[in-house]
């Protein structure tokens, strides 16, 4: 799951824009595209120096000029919870049409690990893995 | 390509890298990419503690942009080698 | 059948070494800092990224360090300050650097210093940032006159 994918699951969330002039923009992401461009409603702009506010009904923001994002903490959930349901769908539709052949890496997504279950011999074995359910502290 | 070609026959020696802010970084180099970006492997901080978590970090990636130097081993760098490259990525640009 | 995959996979890795997805994929669901150019230090579970190193963690928290009252001197950090900020989608341009944190001595360095409120600690760092700022200008200018360049850019406080 690429985090521009995390983005668009999380469209109509309240969401903190910060950019890289240290302005930030507090609203609801309404739309967002491959370039990271953004549109939010009902937004609050902040200057840098925290000090003047703006409140702007609609705004676009071009993607290069983002620093940061937050989100809310429900977005991790959910996205993972959309790309399960999408993957449940694609391979429902996969069998039906038969499967691809030589499928050798996972539609190509290098982010997906592709033995779960093995320890390839780049990780260190002391480093512990945080799985989503558990708190990391 | 011709500097992430070098880099990569550079993998696995130790460097120190020189940030744009003055801090040093000593480490083995694991990993390359296109933009220079560099992967250490067993860091160590040589001069300031500016970052004083970085105690408990052994690997860092490092932005391309952010380096000022890299400093190699001399022993490790084959600078006849270096010279035929770059006079044959030259005579490609004048192309 | 087992082995040609696994000799295939080997391959694509092999292709895919060098480049800024395989150096950053072994971090996935690690507990990682990341450096951003305006000198944060953010601390989070790395869950996902894309090869222009944009990075999403979740459970950050940001990290101030200072140096002794008074002293605006942030090589020797001597208090700190923490704020929890959540879930973080950072845009790869404005990393500097990012690393695993070892989690059992992530907490060691801190032993040393005192810890105050985040919001005193922000309004420190603010203010020493303005001082550089009125500094770096006023060396640009110096250099300038003398026909040298200063390599300051307003944005990397890091």
């Amino acid at each position: 799951m690429l985090p521009l994918y995390i983005l668009t699951s999380a469209k109509n969330q309240p969401i903190l824009v910060e950019l890289k002039n240290g302005e930030t923009l507090n609203g609801l992401l309404t739309n967002c595209d491959s370039w990271m461009n953004l549109t939010l409603s009902e937004v609050i702009q902040t200057s840098p120096n925290g000090e003047d506010f703006l409140k702007i009904p609609e705004i676009y923001i071009r993607g290069n000029h983002i620093k940061y994002l937050r989100l809310p903490e429900q977005t991790m959930d959910q996205a993972k919870e959309q790309n399960l349901i999408n993957m449940e769908q694609r391979n429902k539709n996969q069998r039906r049409r038969g499967n691809n052949n030589g499928n050798y890496n996972n539609n190509g997504n290098f982010n997906r690990r592709r033995n779960d279950n093995n320890q390839s011999n780049r990780r260190n074995f002391n480093n512990r893995r945080f799985n989503n359910n558990n708190n990391t502290e | 390509m011709l500097f992430f070609s070098f880099f990569k026959t550079l993998v696995d020696q130790e460097v120190v890298v020189e940030l744009k802010n003055d801090i040093e970084i000593k480490g083995v180099l694991k990993s390359v990419d296109q933009y220079l970006n560099l992967k250490l492997d067993n860091i160590s901080c040589t001069n300031e503690t500016k970052y004083p978590h970085l105690t408990s970090v052994k690997n860092l990636f490092i932005r391309g942009s952010t380096v000022r130097y890299v400093r190699i081993n001399p022993n490790a760098v084959d600078c006849t080698l270096l010279q035929d490259a770059s006079r044959r990525e030259a005579m490609q640009a004048a192309k | 059948m087992s082995e040609t995959d696994s000799n295939v996979e080997d391959l694509y890795l092999e292709s895919y070494a060098f480049t800024t997805a395989a150096a950053i994929v072994g971090s996935v669901d690690r507990k990682i800092f990341v450096l951003l150019r305006d000198g944060r230090n953010l601390f989070g579970v790395l869950r996902t990224f894309d090869q222009f190193a944009n990075l999403v963690l979740q459970d950050t928290i940001e990290r101030i360090y200072l140096g002794s009252e008074g002293s605006d001197d942030l090589s020797k950090p001597e208090r700190f300050g923490e704020a929890y900020r959540g879930v973080f989608m950072v845009r790869g341009e404005n990393v500097v650097m990012m690393g695993e944190v070892d989690i059992d001595h992530e907490d060691e360095h801190l032993e040393v210093l005192s810890q105050i409120p985040f919001e005193v600690a922000e309004k420190e760092l603010k203010s020493i940032h303005k001082q550089k700022m009125k500094f770096e200008k006023a060396k640009t200018k110096k250099l300038l006159s003398k026909g040298l360049i200063n390599d300051f850019a307003k944005s990397d406080l890091y």
